[in-house]
């Protein structure tokens, strides 16, 4: 019996599989462009111990600002009541994590744990025990 | 460490192709891990995060993790693909083919993030599939060369096997017995290799980003050599070795 059909039914079946689910899908890129309005900081976890909190403190900018916008050319700006702020942006992973470098020195990560056209959760990332302490959650800017 | 096919291989090359390519995939991982936030050289957590991002209904990540997942695969059928059909005819460059072919593709990765790498999420995507699909290619073959005693792309069956030992050796008996000691020399060897290379492709990666995936090709390189150096080295040696490896492949 020949097998090498079989060989090529399965190859075109995932083949058939990549290319239903990449063209039914969004660019996570594209949708992550736009401006973001500010909704809600929330810790997730209600125990944060002083050594955690101190170690995130390190690596967390901590944003008070309104608005997140991101731009086509890897800009973030963020603007609120106290000015405004650039960062550069990137996606990585699977496009679970948001990578945020101020300048040459700070990088935040953080993990994207919501992104449609109008929701965009982001988890602060770190080790284990910080993981899911701080939780952003935007909506974009004129949608209610 | 590459000529010598199944149940005629010894101990010695055993180790030798698991270290180096133990250390290497150990540096791959942790590298793509830092660079491209993915890890590349095993995909038991891959399954896993599949079968979540199935459950969210995210397209785009089902979409990305089942390529990585099937290139994984992939690489593991190819490069036997090449050891199954080619292995008569020459044993070493049958088994040295996916070992260019995984240089090839890990080099490349070094040369595209050094160069001409944009961090935009496609390429990142790319990046990641051409890593995943090299370490499928490495995996298959040591697995297959070997006899399946060596897989030096992740760590669970290693650290397994390793504690069965250890519990096996808690009577005289199995300490004794000289293959059971082998194992665990060569488990024990892979299993260090691979945590030093996480540990340099981390320290590399941080240091000089993509340059890193050149070290690694540089101790693949190592691998795909060695055995064509020691047959030229034997031929020189001894006139009559290069005729028996011509006659039945091996020496």
């Amino acid at each position: 019996m020949k097998v090498w059909p079989f060989y090529i039914v399965a190859f075109c079946f995932f083949t058939g599989i990549e290319v239903f689910l990449f063209g039914k899908s969004e660019d996570p890129e594209k949708l992550l462009l736009g401006k973001w309005r500010e909704v809600a900081w929330q810790y997730e976890s209600s125990e944060v111990s002083d050594d955690v909190s101190e170690r995130v403190g390190k690596t967390l900018v901590i944003h008070k600002a309104e608005y997140w916008e991101f731009l086509p050319n890897r800009t973030l700006v963020v603007s609120g009541k106290e000015g405004k702020g650039t960062a550069q942006w990137r996606l990585a992973g699977r496009a679970n994590v948001l990578q945020l470098q101020h300048g040459r020195a700070v990088a935040e990560h953080y993990s994207v744990g919501e992104l449609t056209h109008d929701t965009l959760v982001l988890n602060f990332e770190t080790d284990i025990q910080a993981k899911g302490v701080a939780k952003l959650v935007f909506r974009r800017a004129g949608v209610l | 460490m590459l000529r010598q096919y199944n149940n005629l291989r010894t101990l010695g090359d055993n180790i030798r192709l698991g270290v180096l390519t133990a250390f290497s995939a150990g540096m791959v991982n942790v590298a793509s891990f830092v660079i491209l936030f993915a890890f590349t050289s095993n995909v038991t957590g891959t399954y896993v995060i599949l079968a979540s991002e199935i459950m969210k209904g995210n397209l785009f990540q089902i979409g990305v993790v089942l390529l990585w997942i099937l290139l994984f695969f992939f690489g593991a059928f190819v490069s036997n693909l090449i050891v199954i059909h080619f292995n008569r005819r020459n044993t070493y460059a049958a088994h040295a083919a996916p070992v260019v072919l995984e240089t090839l593709a890990i080099f490349s990765v070094g040369v595209y993030g050094d160069f001409f790498y944009r961090e935009t999420l496609r390429e990142t995507e790319i990046l990641t599939s051409i890593l995943t699909f090299a370490m499928g290619l490495q995996n298959g073959l040591t697995a297959s060369i070997s006899n399946f005693s060596v897989k030096t792309t992740h760590l669970t069956g290693t650290t397994t096997d390793l504690g069965i030992i250890a519990a096996m050796f808690t009577k005289s008996e199995f300490r004794a017995n000289p293959e059971l000691r082998g194992k665990a020399k060569l488990l024990s060897a892979i299993m260090l290799a691979y945590f030093f290379g996480a540990f340099s492709g981390g320290y590399l990666a941080f240091l000089i980003g993509f340059k890193a995936f050149y070290v690694v090709s540089l101790f693949l390189i190592v691998v795909a050599l060695y055995d064509f150096y020691k047959l030229r080295i034997l031929a020189l040696i001894r006139p009559g070795h290069k005729a028996l490896a011509d006659v039945d492949g091996r020496i």
